[in-house]
């Protein structure tokens, strides 16, 4: 028998030996490296283009922006993006207050249904907004027999407004569940009705949270390009203009300047999104709390019926998309007649399958990699400690803040020249992808981590687990749910990204999310709405076996109740920047 | 009478709820719902309080029903497990709440009336501080002093003190019982600790499982407890089979050992804790546990012979 001096006599010869501590210091060295690299060096070269004119510092393109023209592209910018914002976070509240008085089963119904809306590609509502309401619209034209124009502010925001509701809703339902459920009936007990207690307790709670929204809406809709483009007409926004700029006029430092006035209303999102998840953390516990359902809580008849029409007229409103987005994928207008064609597949054909392939190609490996790097980058921030990892993973959440169109503007002025000429390939995709959702693997595995015993570790190590042991051993395996919500929105919002890779996805290394965006531009709708059906179907598909399996592990691990909730949270605020 | 309980039930399902509650409480009266957690007695203070529709049942306030009321119309106040302050009102706000609500009195006029209420429960020169801000104690306080503003004809209590260490526990519910004597309001007090609920309850309500068990004066349910469950519950008990085969329940403290080598029992062990000591006592065919006070109880030895007296038992 082996004596315990002999075992660990040992033990020491094979620590002195063991390559685990050089190993572990080259994926901390190695994550530090990428994460400056693919992050901040973008970021920081879009500032520098825009106040660099020639190789000389001047503020030139700054000044510029105080032409008339561009004052006019400015006001028009904030108009459209402060009403539609408004808009919609006024429709997500009353959906998301019709959802938290619901029943159980019914309300789960709803907040799934919202789930599905969100995974979609921006944009394409505008197929269903032309084909209904356009010059030949099925509705104007056909029925009414008018030829109205759907063109303009009120188109955008319009679209605007009913593509931000699901994610919205989900946003304001989840700070709804996180209210104290004892503040509801304390107030009530004081002699607060419910109305009163709606606006004395209920809105003050989540004050932080609709101001996130609002702002997080306001910051996408200012940086959204695609709805005005193909809906605008006359009427040109900002990010728009920085598009075109990029485009065709190749005037960089413009769109870098353009881009930059953007910075500013995404960083107070982010304010009151860091206040609103820092409450919910500290959340008190406390002994079992009653759901908004289960709470004897009656609103006057009047606004129940309001809030559940604006839930209805919103649901109608998606289901008339879906459907139109179909019936365009297999039909074509023959004066005025819907005519089944094969024509849209039979062009999807020839024209799509290597870009769908690329995509998939892409949409998988930055799943893979953005959440590999955000898991470890959580745990050497925050359960190592390591000196510094804190600013890391700051710059890490950077491109959730920011414009899509920034970060994408970032890597085509930092990845041009050699050593780093990455333009044209997959790699930039790849690598944009993955460093753009990187801090929701990362925010999920923090999430994960408050839940799991530090002890663990060290029992682990304890036990004779080497430091990169307990990552394979012990972290990995802990936090498969992280790295699957982590994987599913990477994956998801690579699928259906426009904005941060418009100008990376060249004829070499197209993906069908790009090209559907310059088929629809270039009015080819049909087209348009094959792709956007089957970009959905993928989507929505994995999206669901996800859910499926992320729940039955709930229902395993009822521990873990708490964090799942609060990734769910975290995953679709995240989800939003995708779509710019 | 002032309050009413009839066959109050809400099940959430066959262990979990509070059914068939039947309870009269008259004006002045402290009474304690004494459980276990689940027992169902936090069920009863929100069916009380009217956050919950009972399945069945009646409340009945001074000879009329309030089951249907939603809680804003009740004459019932609610001190909150963990209080359930407003975090974006100050102290001062979160007291005029009530008064505004429920009193419907004006702000301003509110704000001046929540002072005397600062007063009375000592927290002069807290009024602007945010509740986050406070100790566990202050806002226990404040919790309290919220609850009693809106002038309730019965104040619930959600197990207040047991956020709070054992010190300031001890301290706060000794100014919780001459506040109850001194305003002479109404109480129900939900708790699981059962020293809190002996030393405060005029009368105590056992909970098991959804069941009432047992009401009584706290002397009632320590000395004469009417099942195994309340006797175990509440103290330590020695439950033996009496020659009919009906149960005996003895307290530890009512039996009397003396030292006598021809001892009719053995020690087989013992605990010193102080102000007493705990043992254990066997004649081969029962044992008993006895607790012995004192200096001159303590020092018995393992495997010492013993005679004991019983001096109170009960049979149930």
């Amino acid at each position: 028998m082996e004596t315990g001096k002999a075992i660990w006599r040992e033990r020491r010869v094979k620590s002195l030996l063991s390559s685990g501590f050089l190993i572990e210091k080259a994926i901390v060295l190695l994550i530090v490296v990428f994460i400056l690299l693919f992050i901040l060096y973008p970021i920081f070269m879009v500032i520098s283009t825009s106040v660099y004119n020639r190789g000389v510092l001047s503020f030139e393109n700054y000044s510029d922006l105080l032409s008339p023209f561009n004052l006019g592209l400015i006001r028009n910018s904030v108009f459209v993006a402060t009403l539609s914002s408004l808009l919609g976070t006024f429709f997500a509240f009353c959906v998301a207050l019709h959802v938290f008085f619901q029943k159980r089963k019914w309300g789960e119904l709803i907040y799934r249904s919202l789930m599905i809306t969100m995974i979609s590609p921006p944009f394409i509502s505008a197929i269903a907004l032309i084909m209904l309401f356009g010059r030949r619209g099925l509705i104007t034209h056909g029925i009414l027999g008018l030829s109205a124009n759907p063109y303009g502010w009120q188109g955008i925001v319009l679209l605007q407004t009913l593509s931000q509701i699901s994610l919205a809703s989900i946003m304001l339902i989840s700070a709804l569940n996180s209210i104290d459920s004892r503040l509801i009936q304390a107030s009530r007990d004081l002699g607060a009705n419910p109305t009163q207690t709606v606006f004395r307790v209920i809105l003050p709670s989540i004050f932080p949270a609709i101001m996130s929204v609002l702002f997080l809406f306001f910051t996408m809709n200012m940086a959204d390009f695609g709805t005005p483009i193909i809906i605008g007409g006359n009427f040109n926004v900002l990010a728009a203009e920085a598009y075109l700029k990029t485009f065709s006029a190749h005037d960089i430092g413009k769109a870098a300047t353009l881009s930059v006035l953007l910075i500013p209303p995404a960083i107070v999102a982010f304010y009151f999104y860091r206040k609103n998840i820092g409450k919910i953390n500290t959340l008190s516990e406390g002994a079992r709390v009653l759901k908004g359902a289960e709470l004897n809580f009656r609103l006057p008849l009047v606004i129940k019926a309001f809030i559940g029409g604006v839930t209805g007229a919103f649901f109608f409103c998606m289901i008339l998309k879906y459907g139109i987005i179909f019936l365009a994928a297999t039909t074509t207008n023959v004066s005025g007649e819907l005519v089944f064609t094969w024509n849209h597949i039979e062009a999807f054909h020839y024209r799509y399958v290597d870009a769908l392939y690329r995509s998939l190609h892409m949409s998988i490996i930055a799943g893979l990699l953005s959440s590999v790097i955000g898991i470890l980058l959580s745990y050497y921030t925050h359960r190592l400690k390591l000196p510094l990892m804190k600013s890391v993973e700051f710059i890490a959440s950077l491109p959730y803040i920011i414009p899509g169109l920034f970060f994408g503007l970032g890597y085509i002025v930092a990845f041009h020249n050699e050593p780093l000429l990455l333009t044209g390939t997959m790699a930039i995709l790849v690598l944009n992808c993955t460093f753009r959702h990187i801090s929701v693997g990362n925010k999920a595995a923090n999430a994960a981590f408050e839940n799991i015993d530090s002890k663990l570790e060290m029992a682990a190590r304890d036990l004779g687990t080497s430091r990169i042991g307990v990552l394979f051993n012990v972290i990995f395996p802990l936090l498969k749910s992280s790295f699957l919500v982590s994987f599913i929105n990477t994956f998801t919002k690579s699928m259906t990204t426009v904005g941060p890779i418009i100008f990376l996805a060249t004829p070499r290394n197209m993906v069908s999310s790009v090209l559907m965006f310059h088929d629809i531009t270039n009015g080819r709708y049909g087209l348009g709405a094959v792709v956007a059906s089957l970009l959905i179907f993928i989507t929505v598909s994995v999206n669901l076996v996800a859910i499926k399996f992320l729940s039955k592990e709930k229902e395993e691990k009822p521990v873990t109740d708490k964090f799942l909730g609060k990734e769910r949270g975290e995953k679709h605020v995240a989800g939003a920047k995708g779509f710019n | 009478m002032l309050l009413e309980l009839k066959g109050l039930t809400k099940l959430y399902d066959e262990n979990n709820g509070a059914r068939d509650l039947n309870l009269q409480v008259s004006e002045g009266e402290f009474i304690t719902l004494l459980g276990p957690s689940g027992c169902g007695k936090t069920t009863a203070l929100n069916l009380i309080g009217g956050f919950l529709r009972p399945d069945r049942g009646e409340i009945i306030m001074e000879g009329v029903p309030i089951t249907d009321l939603p809680p804003e119309k009740r004459p019932i106040s609610t001190v909150f497990q963990s209080y359930a302050l407003f975090p974006h009102l100050n102290v001062l706000e979160n007291i005029a709440y009530g008064i505004r609500f429920y009193r419907k009195v004006k702000k301003k006029e509110a704000l001046n009336m929540a002072y005397e209420y600062i007063k009375i429960v000592g927290l002069e020169g807290y009024e602007a501080y945010k509740v986050g801000n406070l100790s566990g104690g202050q806002q226990q306080r404040v919790a309290l002093a919220r609850a009693m503003a809106t002038k309730p004809r019965i104040l619930l209590l959600d197990e207040p003190l047991s956020n709070l260490d054992a010190s300031l526990r001890y301290r706060l519910r000794e100014e919780l019982k001459s506040l109850q004597q001194k305003m002479g309001i109404t109480m129900i007090f939900v708790t699981h600790d059962q020293s809190e609920a002996l030393s405060l309850s005029d009368r105590i309500v056992i909970m098991d499982k959804g069941d009432t068990i047992q009401v009584g004066t706290p002397k009632e349910i320590y000395f004469s407890p009417k099942s195994d469950y309340v006797a175990s519950f509440i103290g330590k008990s020695n439950i033996i089979k009496g020659v009919n085969g009906e149960r005996i329940i003895i307290r530890p403290e009512d039996i009397k050992i003396d030292l006598d080598d021809n001892g009719e029992y053995k020690i087989e062990s013992l605990t010193f804790l102080g102000q007493q000591t705990e043992l254990i006592i066997s004649n081969g065919d029962i044992s008993l546990e006895v607790t012995a006070l004192g200096k001159d109880n303590s020092n018995f030895k393992t495997g010492d012979r013993v005679n004991a007296t019983i001096n109170h038992q009960v049979k149930i």
